[in-house]
């Protein structure tokens, strides 16, 4: 059994079900990431994971002991809301005390414990601030900090970031997990920005609806993501429906922009005739301006070029086939002549960048 | 620079104020300092050698603090079951339960009577029940029954500004506090109580001012021996004649008056402030289901408790006057010896209607010019002005009657007989209301619209008509509601400047009470019970349009 282990948490508010059967479960020192739109019941799940909410059903095991009728002050769990609520009528030094006051701790053990953790989210000499005095970052810190200070067993943060610019968002997640990662607490964090799981996560969750769709490392979500929800929240865009048909011992599938070959390593795993997802990375696309002796290969297609948007190293290019949006990225140096919208494009579709969606 | 229609437009306010409020007040001030020799301040050296006098303030004082003390520990509990439990029928229990806010003293004493009182509810029952041939509780004029009345009509004021800031506190700081390890006793006293204290800090202000200068109550359930300053003053002015003490006596009320509105107003502001820079909370609770369905019935139990005088004025009403009913309908237009001051009841509900209507008209123009003028204003100067502004709020309706009757008593401003000094009055009092009910609107509209207005072109005037007015609109409306429920119970000013023909309706069940024999009782019950549904109808009205996103009040 894991260290902590969530069992069939449930959760209906009213006529709405808000958390679904929800089972995971944590290693010592793990950082779980919980990913999915806003409203999908993340934060009824760390509710009642902290104890401030009573599921319906299921239950919490923590190192094996049920902590059903535990109350929150009694768990040793963190939890950091999304707007952080700290504690207004409070400076940093008592905001972060909070914890250790509570337990009635010694003085000079609050002090050191207390200078430990600013120092360690770089906050020190901030003591006596005001809350209302602190900028964006800084109160995160400070959250962090006080949910830190009294050594919670297992870390639970309520989309920490949203509230925060890109650029400070990206250098605060690198020195959050940092953090964590030297002290060692097992943590879960919400976020609906892929990007940000891939930074923290050692373990990615998906979950829609109140259930949890996909478990796994983010290697190996990224390469699998079994639903169409999965692949839309890592960002994929060409994600088409499809039928198999087997020729010659190779799988086609028949989309709507034409008949796609794939992978070898899937193909023995469909019969004939049958209905599947699949997607396409927007990587995996060669651009052909002239059309070319290639002409006969498979996954050739044929295109109308709608829009082209320029990121740096690459361009993102939405092109019409068939009637059907197709986006691809190609590298600058791939592209001869300047694309614009209107041209007619041929590309090649690399077989190992079309991924069948598992479920 | 142009002149502008809309700054000139404060002057109708200052005018009125300069000349109603101020110069009465410094009349008062100029009185209390003359005496019968050269010798200036004897009236206030008799103030501070006479031990009665002496012991009336520290008496009004002592019993407000009481008062409210008691009406806090009353009202939390209230205030914490509307602002963090969601149940069916709660908007109306809600509004049941802050009645008494807006109930007239007259009518809350009446109803004490009803349930208290020698031939009240209680004791019929327990003579009925035992046999007695005395009513055994006889709380008639003692201390408590004026405490308990005081907390009576000052627990709504509590719950009602408590409970609107508390449901506005995100929750996720008490739910962060118990995750932090915060036990149910050490997160109530770490973090609940210092957060809702604003709200907390200006009701209870609020609540003392109204106990420090309360008439009614202590005049009809006291009895003579608990003179507070308002009785005090209004025996000196009305019986004894010393005029001079009883302008002493009003300028140590409205130094009380005066510091306790500026802490109101500071805290109240605080207040609103906070409220805009958290109003999430969720609203979903940890209690198992029947812990949850217990606590509810229990305080709806205890509210029912609260509000049982009011219920007894009711029962009473409708049981015990059918045989006074004939008098305010049959009579109604008879002139008939019996009738106070040989005026018909009619004519009595005719004076009370016509003085509210015209106070709403009056103090709605002064209310929402001034609200105008207090939502731009900032800075350390504005914190005297607003609670100078607010001063009537809590002033003693008893010391501003005596101004009029001190400064309008001379040609060309002899006042002192028409009925338009009492609707002055009644203004006086009635425009906090207005300002009240305005003033958190207006701080709460969204600037880009007057300015998105601006770009579309629109004129000033015809931002004010088409954008400004109807955003407005339902909050002048609650406050002229309650502008119109102040009026028709407004009480001290009204004795105070009582002519006869004058008389309205909460004078009337006071002279009732003063005339021996049981038909007086029943006159002065049905009058009672009348005045009480006017106002309950009005109150359900201002609660039904109500900016709910305001601190209650």
């Amino acid at each position: 059994m894991s260290l902590l282990e969530i069992a069939g948490l449930s959760k209906s508010f009213k006529d709405r079900v808000a958390v679904d059967n929800v089972s995971f479960s944590a290693e010592r020192g793990e950082i779980l990431c919980l990913l999915g739109p806003s409203g999908c019941g993340k934060s009824t799940l760390l509710r009642m994971i902290a104890g401030i909410e009573t599921p319906d059903a299921g239950a919490v095991f923590y190192n094996g002991d049920s902590l059903t009728g535990v109350s929150p002050q009694n768990r040793g769990f963190g939890l950091m809301f999304q707007d952080l609520a700290l504690f207004p009528h409070m400076d940093v030094y008592s905001n972060v005390a909070f914890g250790l006051k509570v337990q009635r701790i010694d003085k000079k053990l609050e002090v050191k414990r207390v200078n430990e953790m600013l120092d360690l989210v770089d906050m020190s000499g901030y003591e006596s601030r005001k809350i209302h005095e602190l900028s964006g970052g800084e109160l995160q810190r400070v959250a962090l900090a006080r949910s830190l200070a009294p050594s919670p067993k297992f870390l639970m943060l309520d989309e920490p970031f949203t509230s925060l610019d890109r650029t400070l968002s990206e250098s605060i997640q690198r020195q959050v997990r940092s953090i964590l990662k030297s002290i060692g607490v097992m943590s879960l964090f919400v976020t609906h920005d892929s990007d940000e799981a891939f930074t923290m996560a050692d373990k990615l969750l998906f979950m829609d609806n109140g259930q949890v769709v996909q478990v796994g490392t983010p290697e190996e979500i990224y390469y699998r993501p079994g639903t169409e929800f999965v692949a839309r929240s890592l960002g994929f865009k060409n994600i088409l429906q499809g039928v198999t048909q087997l020729e010659g011992g190779v799988l086609y599938i028949k989309t709507e922009i034409g008949c796609l070959e794939i992978n070898a390593e899937n193909s023995c795993k469909f019969a004939d005739g049958h209905r599947i997802t699949l997607l396409i990375d927007e990587g995996g696309v060669k651009v052909n301006h002239l059309l070319s002796e290639e002409v006969k290969s498979s996954n050739y297609f044929h295109g109308i070029v709608i829009s082209v948007s320029f990121h740096g190293t690459a361009y993102e290019i939405n092109t019409s086939i068939r009637n059907s949006s197709f986006v691809f990225r190609v590298h600058v140096d791939q592209v001869g002549a300047p694309i614009s919208p209107g041209d007619e494009i041929s590309l090649i579709i690399n077989p190992k960048f079309v991924r069948v969606l598992t479920q | 620079m142009r002149f502008r229609f809309s700054h000139s437009i404060i002057l109708i306010p200052v005018v009125f104020l300069s000349f109603f409020f101020i110069y009465p007040l410094a009349s008062i001030l100029v009185r209390s300092l003359e005496g019968n020799t050269d010798f200036v301040f004897v009236p206030f050296r008799t103030l501070f050698v006479d031990s009665y006098y002496l012991g009336r303030i520290w008496f009004t004082i002592w019993q407000a603090t009481i008062s409210t003390i008691m009406s806090v520990v009353v009202a939390l509990p209230i205030a914490y079951f509307f602002a963090r439990c969601d149940f069916p029928g709660k908007t109306f229990l809600k509004a049941l339960c802050t009645l008494p806010f807006v109930m007239p003293t007259i009518v809350v004493a009446m109803g004490f009577l009803s349930l208290f009182g020698a031939q009240g509810l209680i004791n019929t029952l327990l003579m009925k029940i035992f046999e007695l041939d005395k009513p055994p509780i006889m709380l008639s004029n003692t201390l408590a029954i004026i405490i308990i009345a005081h907390v009576f009509y000052n627990y709504a004021v509590v719950v009602r500004i408590v409970s609107s800031f508390w449901s506005s506190l995100d929750s996720q700081l008490e739910d962060t506090a118990k995750i932090l390890g915060g036990s149910r006793i050490q997160v109530l006293c770490r973090v609940t109580l210092p957060l809702i204290s604003p709200a907390l800090i200006s009701s209870s202000a609020l609540a003392f001012a109204f106990s420090f200068t309360s008439l009614g109550v202590v005049l009809v359930l006291g009895g003579p021996q608990f003179a507070t300053l308002e009785v005090s003053i209004y025996e000196l002015t009305t019986k004894l004649f010393r005029l001079p003490l009883a302008a002493a006596l009003s300028v140590v009320q409205l130094g009380f008056t005066y510091l306790v509105l500026f802490v109101y107003t500071r805290y109240q502001k605080m207040a609103s402030m906070q409220l805009g820079l958290q109003s999430r909370g969720e609203r979903l609770h940890s209690y198992g289901r029947p812990i949850r369905g217990i606590f509810i019935v229990a305080m709806v139990v205890y509210i029912f408790c609260l509000l049982s005088p009011l219920g007894a004025l009711i029962f009473r009403f409708f049981a015990e006057t059918r045989e006074y009913l004939p008098f305010l309908f049959i009579g109604l237009f008879s002139d008939q010896a019996g009738s106070y001051f040989y005026l018909s009841p009619i004519i009595v509900i005719w004076n009370s209607v016509k003085f509210a209507l015209c106070t709403v008209i009056i103090s709605t123009i002064v209310g929402v010019i001034i609200a105008y003028r207090l939502s731009g204003s900032q800075g350390s100067i504005s914190g005297i002005f607003d609670s100078l502004f607010m001063m009537p709020l809590g002033m003693s309706a008893v010391t501003l009657g005596y101004g009029y009757l001190i400064s309008f008593n001379r040609d060309p401003f002899d006042l002192r007989g028409s009925w338009i000094i009492l609707v002055i009055a009644h203004s006086i009092v009635a425009y906090p209301f207005v300002v009240r009910s305005v003033l958190p609107v207006i701080n709460s509209m969204d600037k880009s619209l007057k300015d998105a207005a601006k770009l579309l072109g629109a004129s000033q005037s015809r931002i004010f008509l088409s954008v400004e007015l109807p955003i407005i609109l339902p909050a002048i409306l609650v406050g002229a509601t309650f502008a119109f429920a102040v009026s028709m119970g407004e009480f001290g000013s009204s004795l105070m400047l009582l002519r006869p023909e004058n008389a309205t309706i909460p004078i009337a069940i006071f002279k009732f009470l003063g005339l021996p024999g049981e038909v007086n009782v029943g006159r002065a019950l049905a009058m009672s019970g009348l005045l009480m549904i006017i106002v309950s109808l009005s109150f359900m009205a201002i609660e039904k349009f109500r900016y709910k996103g305001s601190g209650g009040f």
